[in-house]
């Protein structure tokens, strides 16, 4: 359809909504990504939901292309990577491991 | 002086002959780097060491009269999401700086069995997310036929590397139309293979159910040579298929135009240059047929909502933890994931993660991912219906010609809708190429496109060289050429990429 046709975008989403959506999408924004971002996404998901107008009726949801199975090569045992390659990219190491931060915050510390 | 962008096969017949060295190739491509790239911005890194060193072992091998393999001649650039062992892969992103990747992609082992020769690494937009390769974090590549516009994206920096001379070749990758969408712009030929044509072992994902590795070269038959050499089984990626056992698609007499796709979306100029294509291939014995296709809006919302989706997912490996730089201290582990990644993606990619989270969370799956989903299967109906009345359908590969640097970058939506003549093929899965037709007024390339049934990379790339305008001294090789000596004589501008190191 011609671009002046496209539905106009609804109410962008409270930076509370947006920020919820952050936490699961495990991003830290900031305050004025927050407002630009939270405002694109309305008008992407008004964009989107032009697919309503598509009839699926009766269809089954396609997951992939292919419709190849059981591909699975012979389970034949192969070294991996040594500790050193599987680490060589990591920021922080320590021994042979990745170094990362507790997974739970220290007692009395809030979150950022 | 040698012309190292003439068709491999010219270059190869040089070589066979001893008018040129394998040398004397790859300086002419590193001098057009030298001379250009601060204008274009198409290389992250040139392996210029590494190049010159394989450059002599090959010639070495001629000189002894053992010819190296079928891409010997060919200098190829390779977009930065492909893995080349010990070499960056950025995938245009802050989140990868400094990582190395520990293997070669199988596409590019095989292109180096096969004799060609690696050169560099291109630009793209962050993670192959965007349409005019202004989305990469290290600054946008600019169309070499005009550089106040955009080469297309996200393999804009593959596109306008062949295109500018600075390689013979490129490799890119199509999520949505990343190699054939920036081919149209900058006059190339692009192709996206069958899913399962070519291995994604050593493409960097991002969206799995539709990514794909092409080639991109100045001629349908220089793309058909690599297709030859990087498709096939490989025991590393279960999605590829054996090409010999594959089911061939039968010779194309019948194809189809969607006019009302052209008429509702497409500027005058990409009508006028598409008609004399499609006069040119009726003019050949094809017979051409009206076809209607469903609203290329359902395709695109489609598209949108799964590659998202598969996007957030597969972007969720980077926590800053495995690999990525460092930044500062962390109290727990997900103050430690969100900081790295708001520091480490950027604004495009941000916006894709957060709209693929929010189509997969509970309220949102069923009337959104699933929704498309059901789409994606209507969609191959409607083409395999297509498929058994035409053997290609034929259509402009953009709705306009390249845009202006900037122009759509505020307008997320109006930056989508560039791709919505090339996603439809990611949906089913199935081949297309994009091949240049002719040139705008201002002289800038059109692209039309031949979508195909399954595993019909060959026939199409067969039409796309014959019909197109890509054959050596047509009237796209003059404007080429016009093209790259203007671009020699052309000053550095003032925000000028800098070049690229060595990597």
């Amino acid at each position: 359809m011609p671009e002046s046709d496209l539905p106009q975008s609804n109410e962008a989403p409270t930076g509370a909504q947006t920020g919820a959506l952050c936490d699961l999408a495990g991003l830290c924004l900031t305050p004025a990504e927050l407002t630009s971002l939270g405002k694109d996404l309305a008008q992407i998901l008004t964009y989107v939901r032009l697919i309503d107008a598509a009839d699926s009726s009766g269809q089954l949801p396609t997951i992939h292309p292919t419709q190849t199975h059981g591909t699975l090569r012979e389970d034949d045992p192969r070294s991996g990577l040594s500790a050193g390659d599987a680490l060589r990219n990591a920021p922080r190491t320590k021994d042979d491991h990745f170094r990362a931060p507790p997974a739970f915050p220290p007692a009395g510390d809030p979150r950022d | 002086m040698i012309d190292a962008g003439r068709p491999l096969v010219f270059l190869q017949e040089a070589l066979r002959a001893g008018r040129c060295s394998l040398p004397e190739i790859l300086d002419e491509h590193l001098s057009s780097i030298a001379i250009c790239d601060k204008k274009i911005g198409s290389f992250l890194c040139v392996m210029e060491q590494e190049a010159r060193e394989r450059a002599g072992r090959l010639q070495g091998l001629i000189d002894r009269q053992r010819w190296p393999g079928p891409l010997c001649g060919l200098v190829v650039a390779v977009k930065d999401n492909i893995c080349v062992a010990d070499h960056p892969a950025t995938a245009g992103s802050r989140i990868l700086e400094g990582f190395r990747p520990l293997y070669d992609a199988t596409a590019i082992g095989r292109l180096e069995q096969a004799g060609a020769i690696l050169i560099g690494k291109t630009n793209l937009d962050e993670f192959g997310m965007g349409s005019s390769t202004e989305h990469s974090a290290f600054g946008p590549t600019r169309n070499p036929y005009d550089p106040s516009r955009v080469p297309g994206g996200s393999s804009g920096g593959s596109a306008a590397a062949v295109a500018a001379g600075m390689c013979s070749a490129a490799l890119g990758s199509d999520t949505g139309g990343s190699v054939r969408q920036p081919a149209a712009y900058c006059g190339v030929v692009g192709l996206k293979p069958q899913y399962g044509s070519v291995s994604r072992r050593g493409l960097i994902a991002f969206a799995s159910s539709m990514d794909g590795i092409g080639p991109l070269a100045p001629t349908g038959a220089d793309c058909s040579l690599i297709f030859e050499v990087i498709s096939g089984l490989d025991l590393c990626d279960a999605t590829t298929v054996d090409l010999e056992g594959a089911p061939r698609a039968g010779a194309i007499r019948r194809v189809g135009l969607p006019r009302g796709w052209i008429e509702s979306c497409c500027t005058t100029e990409i009508k006028d240059a598409f008609e004399g294509c499609a006069r040119r291939i009726e003019s050949c014995g094809f017979t051409l047929t009206d076809i209607d296709l469903p609203d290329p809006d359902w395709a695109a919302a489609a598209y949108y909502i799964l590659a998202t989706a598969e996007a957030s997912s597969n972007l969720a490996r980077y926590d800053g933890i495995h690999y990525g730089p460092a930044t500062g201290r962390s109290e727990d582990l997900g103050a430690h994931y969100r900081k790295t990644r708001g520091a480490g993606f950027g604004p495009e990619v941000k916006r894709r993660i957060l709209l693929g989270t929010h189509v997969l969370s509970a309220g949102h799956y069923q009337d959104h991912y699933e929704k498309a989903q059901r789409v994606r299967t209507a969609w191959r109906q409607s083409m395999d219906a297509l498929f058994d009345e035409v053997g290609a359908i034929l259509l402009p590969t953009t709705p306009e010609s390249p845009f202006l640097l900037g122009e759509r970058l505020d307008d997320p939506v109006r930056m989508y809708r560039s791709d919505l003549f090339t996603i439809g093929p990611n949906l089913t899965g199935y081949p297309a190429v994009s091949f240049p037709i002719g040139a705008t007024r201002a002289g800038l390339p059109v692209g039309a496109q031949l979508w195909g049934p399954a595993f019909s990379e060959r026939a199409l790339l067969a039409i796309a060289d014959q019909h197109g305008e890509g054959q050596p001294f047509g009237p796209l090789q003059r404007r080429r050429e016009e093209m790259r000596m203007a671009l020699r004589r052309a000053p550095v501008p003032e925000d000028s990429p800098g070049g690229a190191g060595e990597g």
